[in-house]
């Protein structure tokens, strides 16, 4: 049994397996490096950043943009190891008009200017290709990361989160008798006179001016009322009813309320106050705005997660941690 | 930018495209302010100079080919979609509210908005307009600071979509050999304001059609490939006209803008504006169509049988070098009451003002009217070449429409206004302190619009590469020279931030909004939200003025704006014959106050027509006398830009009589409300920048509001 053992052979093979598997322990197989960039590559980033803010970027903000970086050379690679770069008709046109631009077209048919291009690796410098390798690897990898339709309890969620900014504003339907500035001497007689003889809206109409913009406006938010009457006018309507005494939605008189052309006593024929907005009412626009936000992080996580297959280089590790989201 | 160089035809491309653009000079030009360019002598010659080169080009008869066939069939719109807005069941007033607007405007969609860097999308439009800030290409935010009530996205018809879709690599079109030189052109690092990249935009702007359309002819671009991406766009346009109308709150329509010009480059242009979204062609008719506006007209008429009622707007009728209201047709015969019909069964309204210049009047041929000098954009649309006045003023047209209906045929000039502003970044522009034009990337600094000079030795390159470029090609220079600083030359200093689309409509609803556009109860503003009112009618008196109920009273018993005045009913003898106007405005309270409200008359005798203008009521309660207002004390301060707001009126008012009215005299009347001065937004870039107002550009700007004419037909 031991001289069946005592086999070179075999101990060439034993041997070997142990070795194999302590440099798989030991050495891991060397990944694919992305980054640095290069001082240039970054000084350009810096530019384009100041050039479409109008100032200049935070060290977090160059930070983030290198990353940024980083992940899109990381799709270029993703890209190219799938070999997208030799079956896209946009790369492929791309690279032919790049060969003959360069005056290295002359008597070659197109497969050959491409495969030229290709031989001159072309291909890994041109921004439109790098940003269709990019487009197509980010469409590969949404498609096998889907995020679920937005069920009924995220969209509470949401709705729950941006109530403020869903708020419905407060409504009014008022009618108005006008007095211009050269009549607002006779405001308070007026006045006097629809109270003392309980006049109705329709009487008491007669005794203002006429108002260009109406006299009768129904369901109006307050932004809606100040582009007809000023600002001041709203201002002013507003601090008339929360001084009245009664806070109960019934017609009434309010005033004078001054505004931008004269003074206005205001018969409120409604009021509804500002309100939260009803779930079914935004349903859709949240629905929306999930679904897109859903698709933007799914492709980011996507994107993320592709990280662990790569050997980093240049990239501040902080940079890449913030994204809490994927975790 | 990457691709810059690999265009090939680059130069050329270039020249064009800075013929487009440019204009020469320097001293000389320096004081020309842009109502005067009529009269110097080098604009003129060079205005010969392009004259004779493009006869030499319309010789060959390829200047506006046809390449698409028309056709009416309707967009197959699925039930479930047609008409599912829900209409909430609100309580509809009966008086009439002014509503405003813009009704066109420019995205992503339009080649050249595509070329300027834009890329909102028509949603983004709408989302504009309804107060949400959204970006321009140059990197800094849009934002009104009060909502717009209705807003309609008119993106070019000819080649809807067809840049942004060659640009954006995802697309099945970007895969052809055309899309290439296009790829990218708005991805972020090519998104510069340097001069590589607004060359190789200018180039974009000025070869992408006729390299389209050569394209095409010679089938190396598939005709229905084109289509399809244009009815993708089109159809995108209106889903996002349909998702973003809340009818009561925001109104939007199905539109777009019909592009065409005549062999002189006179300015052709309309928007077409649809009633509602249930039925719509599902195509737009465009230029590639047919370049004769007639074919648009029978186009819509064909479509008004199946059901599809819209409307044509002209615009830039002042760029038109006299083509817009000429009194023959396309095939150079008289006008006759067919052709008359046609046209104003299809265009009740014009658009009298917009960022590209007034089209009221020109001082050339309002001669007496002190405030004809407004905003006036002198140029052939996009080119540096001058426009013929006569024939290109909406005025000039109103009176010869009287003219021909005084020869017993129909006035096809009978229209009413609005303004709009021509935006090509999605966004409106029309506040003077916060204007940015509508050229995207290539209007997104001061210097480019040309209000203050480009500083240092930038500026005196270009002035020098400008130069040298203008030398070789024989045209006009990018750079002029004033006072030794540098200034962007051409037609965009003369660009105005103008104007508003206003109507008088019962409710925010397509169908209220477009029935006061058929009847023409609308208004026109230069950017401001003034109000503005008038009517006519045998029974009006001065206590119209004063009652509550006078409004109520003038739409009972008269004509409102955009309205006929027939002869007095002489049965009713207790009234009088001579009819009252009453004519109110407002002020718009985020602007300045009131000056002077006008009266505006033209008359058509034996001797020919005439015309007046009429101050009727002023600030400060001043008596007109010889029908002007004497100066109410109005003072802007250039160098902040601050008013003496205590001066000028919030309302004016007056019931005014024709002391001239002849009852078998054809006339009309509208009026115009003018604001005190304030600082042209030219003004507000230099103070800003801290540098004198650019000479030859006007500083202030009275503000206006003009309404539709009320015409007396005998």
């Amino acid at each position: 049994m031991l001289a069946r053992l005592n086999k070179p052979w075999l101990h060439f093979i034993v041997l070997g397996a142990i070795f194999y598997q302590l440099q798989s322990a030991l050495l891991p197989e060397s990944k694919p490096v992305v980054g640095p960039l290069s001082e240039a590559r970054i000084s350009l980033l810096k530019e384009q950043w100041t050039r479409s803010t109008g100032r200049n970027p935070s060290s977090e903000q160059i930070a983030k943009f290198i990353a940024v970086e980083l992940d899109r050379d990381m799709l270029v690679q993703m890209a190219l190891d799938l070999d997208y770069h030799l079956y896209d008709s946009i790369v492929t046109q791309r690279l032919i008009l790049n060969m003959k631009f360069l005056q290295l077209a002359e008597g070659k048919s197109d497969a050959e200017l491409f495969k030229e291009a290709l031989e001159m690796q072309l291909h890994l410098d041109d921004e439109v290709v790098k940003r269709r390798l990019i487009q197509m690897v980010e469409q590969r990898l949404l498609a096998s990361n889907l995020p679920l339709k937005p069920d009924a309890a995220e969209i509470e969620a949401v709705f729950n989160q941006r109530r403020e900014v869903l708020k419905r504003p407060a409504l009014y339907s008022i009618e108005h008798v006008f007095f211009p500035t050269e009549r607002t001497s006779e405001v308070a007689v007026a006045i006097e006179q629809i109270k003392d003889q309980d006049l109705d809206v329709k009487a008491a109409k007669k005794l203002g001016s006429p108002f260009l913009q109406g006299h009768h406006f129904i369901n109006q938010t307050p932004d809606q009322l100040a582009r007809n009457f000023g600002k001041i006018f709203v201002r002013e309507l507003e601090s008339e009813l929360n001084s009245t005494a009664t806070k109960a939605n019934r017609p009434r008189w309010l005033g004078p309320v001054p505004s931008a052309y004269g003074v206005h006593y205001v018969w409120l024929a409604h009021y509804t106050p500002a309100r939260d907005a009803l779930l079914n009412e935004v349903k859709q626009q949240l629905l929306q705005d999930l679904a897109y936000s859903a698709n933007k992080l799914a492709l980011r996580c996507a994107i993320v997660a592709q990280r662990a297959k790569f050997d980093w280089r240049g990239g501040e590790q902080e940079a890449f941690d913030k994204e809490e989201l994927c975790k | 930018m990457k691709n810059v160089a690999k265009k090939p035809k680059l130069l050329v491309s270039m020249v064009m495209a800075l013929f487009l653009t440019a204009c020469s000079d320097d001293s000389d030009l320096a004081s020309t302010l842009p109502a005067e360019a009529h009269s110097n002598a080098r604009i003129v010659a060079s205005t010969a100079a392009t004259d004779a080169l493009l006869t030499e080009r319309a010789k060959d008869g390829n200047w506006g080919p046809q390449v698409f066939e028309t056709e009416t069939k309707l967009l197959q719109i699925d039930d479930e979609e047609a008409g599912t807005e829900e209409r909430n069941q609100v309580e509809i007033p009966k008086e009439r509210k002014a509503y405003f607007g813009d009704l066109h405007v420019h995205t992503t969609y339009s080649f050249d908005g595509y070329a300027f860097g834009t890329l909102a999308t028509p949603y983004d439009a709408y989302r504009f307009a309804k107060g949400e800030a959204i970006a321009n290409p140059a990197g800094f935010n849009m934002q009104l600071s009060r909502p717009l009530d209705f807003y309609a996205v008119t993106d070019h018809a000819m080649f809807l979509g067809l840049v942004e879709a060659a640009a954006d690599t995802s697309t099945e079109f970007s895969k052809n050999a055309f899309s290439e030189p296009y790829h990218g052109l708005n991805a972020p690092e090519n998104m510069g304001a340097g001069a590589l990249s607004i060359i190789n935009r200018l180039s974009t702007y000025g070869s992408f059609l006729p390299t389209a359309v050569a394209q095409i002819q010679s089938g190396e671009l598939d005709r229905a490939e084109v289509l399809g991406v244009v009815r993708t766009a089109w159809r995108d346009s209106i889903d996002a006209a349909d998702q973003f109308y809340d009818p009561g709150s925001f109104t939007t329509f199905a539109a777009y803008e019909y592009t065409s010009s005549s062999a002189d480059r006179g300015n052709l242009h309309r928007n077409v504006i649809f009633e509602g979204t249930e039925k719509l062609p599902r195509e737009p008719f465009s230029r590639l169509h047919s370049i004769n506006p007639e074919d648009l007209w029978q186009w819509m008429d064909d479509l008004r049988a199946k059901g599809v009622e819209s409307l044509a707007i002209p615009h830039n009728s002042n760029g038109s070098n006299g083509q817009m209201f000429k009194l023959v047709d396309w095939a150079g015969d008289p006008l006759d009451g067919k052709y008359a019909k046609q046209r104003i069964r299809n265009e009740p309204i014009v658009e009298i003002t917009q960022i590209k210049g007034t089209s009221e009047t020109h001082p050339i041929l309002s001669s007496r009217d002190e405030w004809a000098d407004f905003e006036i954009m002198p140029y052939r649309v996009a080119t540096t070449a001058l426009s013929k006045p006569e024939g290109s003023y909406v005025r000039e047209a109103l009176l010869n429409g009287l003219a021909l209906e005084q020869q017993g045929m129909t006035n096809p000039y009978q229209f009413g206004f609005i303004g709009s502003s021509d935006t090509h970044s999605a966004a409106s522009q029309n506040v003077e302190s916060n204007f940015v034009s509508k050229l995207g990337l290539l209007s997104g600094t001061a210097e480019q619009r040309g209000s203050i000079p480009v500083a240092g030795i930038a500026g005196e390159l270009s002035y020098q590469a400008a130069t040298a470029l203008s030398k070789i090609r024989g045209g006009d220079s990018l750079r002029l020279k004033i006072d030794g600083d540098v200034y962007t030359a051409g037609a965009v200093p003369t660009f105005g931030a103008s104007g508003v689309a206003a109507a008088w409509a019962e409710e925010n609803t397509r169908e209220s909004l477009y029935r006061s556009f058929r009847r023409k109860e609308v208004f026109a503003t230069s950017g401001p939200r003034m109000q503005i009112r008038l009517f006519a009618g045998y029974g009006f008196d001065e206590s119209m003025l004063t009652d509550a109920d006078g409004i109520e009273r003038a739409y009972a018993t008269g004509v409102t704006m955009g309205g006929n005045l027939v002869p007095f009913d002489t049965a009713e003898k207790s009234k009088s014959v001579n009819p009252g106007f009453l004519v109110m405005a407002s002020a718009d309270t985020e602007s300045a106050p009131l000056q002077r409200l006008q009266i505006v008359k033209g008359w058509v005798d034996s001797a020919g027509t005439h015309e007046d203008v009429i101050d009727v009521a002023c600030a400060g309660g001043l008596v007109p006398s010889n029908n002007r207002c004497p100066d109410n004390g109005a003072k802007v301060d250039i160098s902040d830009c601050s008013i003496n707001e205590a001066t000028g009126a919030g309302q004016l008012s007056a019931l005014w009589r024709d002391p001239e009215f002849n009852e078998d005299q054809r006339a009309f009347y509208y009026a115009r409300v003018i604001e005190n001065p304030t600082c042209r937004w030219s003004t507000w870039d230099a103070m800003r920048a801290g540098v004198e107002p650019r000479p030859g550009l006007p500083t202030t700007i009275q503000e206006r509001a003009w309404s539709s004419p009320i015409h007396y037909l005998p």
